[in-house]
């Protein structure tokens, strides 16, 4: 048996969880939403839920959404994690995504896991 | 689509991660290992993670284990989330040694899910919720 002991502290953070279908409207409602609450609770990181939503859209969609978070970088200066399916469609579109989103200075990674999106949200440390 | 907002503010917690064959002697070296670091961070919620793990522990063996955890009570001050494979043996075990921890004084629960875990570890607060 091997064992190893980490220590984890995790920042606060807001988590936004969607189902069903996701557009471009809804998309940037959906950011809109989160900049009022990413303002309000400054410091706090951004998880957001997507392992149970369905995609509408091309690159250009992506594109404008990426646009409109870009429209609230003030709000959202902490790390973005995105929880996907694990769908290669899906992981192709969250790569883009992932491209516009780092070109417009956010600090944004798509997970398939939520582990792993803890993982990245947290300071770990062996002890 | 659906969505809900929801703040969380977990606590720090400590992962303890095994894999491979899990006996009474390993398990008991493992509490010790755990009552160290615990030790140090007081404040700390406990995770130990068995999902990669085949536990050859009996029932007897679990109220030791138990026991042992109960020798460093006043060093576990906080929850000890346990992390299983979801296996209904596994379940039944995770559950008897839930009962026996209970006993000794200790917050303790069982999950299937990391995520459930982390959960239980926050605060967490629904924002808003729309449709």
């Amino acid at each position: 048996m091997s064992v190893d002991i980490k220590v984890y502290q995790t920042q606060d953070f807001i988590r936004k969880t969607a189902k069903g279908m996701i557009d471009r409207d809804r998309s940037i409602a959906a950011v809109q939403e989160l900049a009022i609450a990413a303002n309000y609770f400054k410091g706090h990181s951004i998880l957001l839920d997507l392992r149970d939503t369905q995609v509408e859209g091309d690159h250009g969609d992506a594109m404008r959404v990426a646009a409109e978070f870009a429209h609230h970088l003030k709000a959202f200066r902490n790390k973005i994690a995105v929880v996907i399916p694990d769908t290669a469609e899906r992981m192709a579109r969250a790569e883009f995504m992932r491209n516009c989103m780092h070109l417009e200075g956010f600090q944004w990674e798509f997970f398939m896991a939520f582990e792993d999106a803890i993982d990245w949200l947290s300071e770990i440390t062996e002890f | 689509m659906s969505c809900s907002l929801t703040l969380y503010k977990p606590s720090d917690f400590m992962r303890k991660t095994a894999a491979g064959e899990m006996d009474l002697e390993r398990s008991l070296q493992a509490v010790h290992d755990l009552a160290e670091a615990a030790g140090f961070h007081r404040d700390s919620h406990i995770l130990i993670d068995v999902r990669e793990t085949q536990s050859t522990i009996s029932h007897i063996e679990q109220m030791r284990l138990a026991m042992e955890f109960g020798n460093y009570r006043h060093l576990f001050h906080n929850k000890i989330a346990i992390l299983i494979p979801p296996t209904s043996e596994r379940i039944e075990k995770a559950n008897l040694m839930q009962r026996c921890m209970e006993a000794e004084g200790f917050e303790m629960k069982v999950f299937l899910s990391f995520e459930h875990a982390i959960d239980w570890f926050s605060e967490v607060t629904p924002l808003d919720e729309t449709t």
